[in-house]
């Protein structure tokens, strides 16, 4: 009962960490019917913004936080300012191709630009708890990740409230039911688009900020990061911002039971076997409301 | 209307394709294509430079190979001739390891092929080098079969998993432990060596988990594994992240225990920037412990290595050296570089290497041949945060 408990903890912090990751990814492709591949490398970015500003200033891992957000959505904007600016513009014949080559070539670029400029060394830097919470043997957790938990569900309230309840928020709601019908009505499509990919790049910013202190930093932690991201998002129904934060606490339940009472050698497979189960019982996924082409 | 290119359009298509050119320039094949001269001979270094391999490894070697280069170049080269480095990005692959080490012995004529660290890719490179005739040497891949096939061309200078597991064995006995937890990686490392050591001593339950070897969160294994309180939990990884992560997760989820990994990796500012204060008390086996001086050839690369990398080498940098210097020392005896006039000389090999003397086993029919077998495992335990190796605690020595 006490390993059920744990594992249970465990799954459901993990849950919370995936949800943020893919909570972007699910905001991009709601709002701008595109996919990025270079989201796990906002999430890197991040991840290091957060180590070199604790690591330089000493300062509380709050502010390293916010750098790593920061920094992620400084990334984002720029990607979707540069490379995605004809998407935006409706100047391409198939954005949702072109999106994915060029942030492909992104991803890769930025991982070898880490590679050779930053090394290959994992860093890490003490968290904001870096103490563990031990509970005999019901729950022995680290208190980082806790904090990730909390930061994860304390942004994605923050995004929920950005889309509900500003002026942003409708205009992306707006595109996300109709491009055109929001031009007609006076939204500026590219700025609007560039702000949903920068808001999107700093939640996973904030994503690989709040894991580096668990998890280091390193030059590849990207390609996780956009894994589950997608499996999250899939599970939780394409373009569903509820949708992905439920498909993350799903997704890191079934990752963690099998991998403590069945084998952990196949983590990731029961992610993408679930997927499976979901896209033929759900194709639209779980929450999703409709079904977009890749 | 849709504008089939814009500018916009073709800037954006011109950094994509800045993009790919610098990650494949760095990712891919780092061969040089140069013109080999008459005065050149050429030794090719099959390494893990980008993912999915090791890369953090990989380069480490690499940059001990160019410093090998450098001084033995400065000396006056290998019989006369200058030696000039091709390098070859595996990335961990054994196909792709075939592939490069079939080129550099094809094209660029190399005389020696040196690398591996993924066991996969040894046996695929082996396979290649055996072919050609051309020496191989390994010093990062356990696998025993790797020299099970008794083929001439393939030295390894470096442990392996049955002799490991032998080092490991009397000092699971002299702790006393009669239960303990293995968690080891999905690769032939992991598996391979797990499997010896639970071959080898008996009178232990051993409960064996694994897992993939890139996973960034080992907590459902180590919960499970925490939960039946082993007396001590051993830690088998190439994979350097997983390796800090399982012991800062052991940690976390409560347990107390011993835990050993190794090989060495906690001999390096990573380990202590990943681990903190969570990587003290952790044991980790070597084949070099300070107290024990290395020779005076290890001492001159030691020096070497620390004004040029301003740290100190590890094990695999040693055996590295000892690889390179072996095969010198063959080609110099043979007052060639010609391979099959070489080989003969390298398994005859008789040198004092960094950390003891060099020669290698001929035990035909079994994995000990073409083998150094020199190695002792020293055990050691990290009793302070960002303690150095020299001053790790010594507690077992075991082997031959």
């Amino acid at each position: 009962m006490e390993l059920f408990v744990q594992t249970l903890v465990l799954g459901l912090l993990a849950g919370g960490v995936y949800a943020l990751v893919a909570v972007g990814l699910a905001l991009i492709f709601g709002v701008l019917r595109i996919a990025t591949f270079a989201h796990g490398e906002m999430a890197m970015i991040g991840s290091y913004a957060a180590f070199f500003f604790a690591d330089a200033t000493g300062a509380n891992f709050i502010l390293a936080i916010v750098a790593g957000t920061a920094a992620g959505g400084l990334a984002g904007w720029t990607m979707s300012a540069t490379l995605l600016r004809s998407v935006h513009r409706g100047t391409v014949d198939r954005p949702a191709e072109y999106s994915l080559i060029i942030t492909f070539a992104l991803s890769q670029l930025l991982i070898a630009s880490a590679l050779n400029g930053i090394g290959a060394e994992p860093r890490r830097t003490e968290g904001l708890w870096s103490a563990d919470l031990h509970m005999g043997d019901w729950v022995n957790i680290s208190g980082d990740r806790i904090v990730a938990f909390l930061g994860a569900a304390v942004m994605l309230l923050v995004l929920v409230a950005l889309i509900n309840g500003t002026n942003t928020g409708r205009a992306w709601r707006a595109l996300s039911d109709s491009r055109l019908g929001a031009q007609v009505v006076g939204v500026d499509v590219v700025r609007q688009a560039n702000l949903c990919v920068a808001v999107a790049s700093a939640l996973a910013g904030a994503a690989g900020a709040l894991l580096m202190p668990m998890f280091t930093a390193f030059p590849t932690v990207g390609n996780i990061v956009l894994v589950k991201g997608f499996i999250v998002i899939v599970l939780g129904g394409l373009g569903s911002v509820r949708g992905a934060a439920l498909g993350g606490l799903l997704l890191g339940i079934v990752e963690v039971f099998p991998s403590t009472y069945v084998s952990g050698d196949f983590r990731d497979a029961y992610g993408f076997a679930l997927m499976i189960l979901v896209l033929l019982l759900f194709p639209r996924g779980m929450f999703g409301a409709r079904v977009r082409e890749l | 209307m849709k504008q089939p290119l814009t500018h916009a359009r073709a800037v954006a298509g011109l950094l994509a394709l800045a993009g790919c050119i610098a990650a494949v320039a760095s990712m891919t094949a780092r061969a040089a294509t140069s013109h080999v001269t008459v005065d050149e001979v050429v030794i090719a270094h099959a390494a893990p430079l980008s993912p999915p391999g090791d890369y953090k490894v990989g380069r480490e070697f690499a940059a001990v190979v160019d410093l090998w280069a450098t001084t033995t170049n400065a000396a006056g080269g290998v019989v006369g001739r200058k030696v000039k480095v091709v390098r070859y990005d595996e990335k961990g692959k054994p196909e792709l390891a075939a592939s490069v080490v079939t080129r550099a012995i094809r094209q660029n004529r190399a005389v020696l092929v040196l690398g591996g660290w993924n066991s996969s890719v040894c046996i695929s490179s082996a396979e290649v080098a055996h072919r050609y005739k051309v020496p191989y040497m390994s010093t990062g891949c356990w696998t025993d079969d790797l020299t099970a096939k008794n083929y001439p061309e393939i030295f390894r200078i470096g442990p392996y998993n049955s002799l490991t597991a032998l080092g490991f064995a009397p000092f699971i006995k002299a702790k006393r432990w009669s239960k303990v937890a293995i968690l080891a990686e999905n690769t032939d490392l992991g598996k391979g060596l797990a499997n010896a050591i639970t071959r080898t001593t008996k009178g232990v339950t051993f409960d064996v988990t694994e897992y993939q070897y890139d996973a960034t969160d080992l907590s459902p294994q180590l919960a499970r594994i925490v939960a039946g309180k082993p007396n001590a939990l051993i830690v088998i990884a190439g994979y350097t992240p997983a390796q800090f992560l399982a012991i800062t997760q052991a940690r976390e989820l409560g347990y107390t225990g011993p835990i050993i990994t190794g090989w060495d990796y906690p001999n390096t500012p990573a380990y202590w920037a990943a681990t903190h204060e969570k990587g003290v008390g952790v044991i980790y086996p070597s084949f070099t412990a300070s107290k024990y001086k290395t020779t005076r050839p290890g001492e001159q690369f030691k020096s070497l290595y620390r004004k040029a990398r301003k740290k100190d080498p590890t094990l695999y940098e040693y055996l590295i050296w000892d690889s390179l210097e072996t095969w010198k020392w063959a080609a110099t005896k043979a007052g060639t570089t010609k391979p099959s006039d070489v080989v003969p000389w390298m398994a005859k090999a008789n040198l004092l290497g960094t950390l003891g003397r060099i020669t290698f086993s001929h035990k035909r029919g079994t994995v000990h041949f073409n083998q150094w077998e020199g190695q002792r495992v020293y055990f050691k335990q990290l009793t302070a945060v960002n303690q150095s190796d020299e001053n790790a605690k010594v507690i077992y020595v075991s082997g031959r």
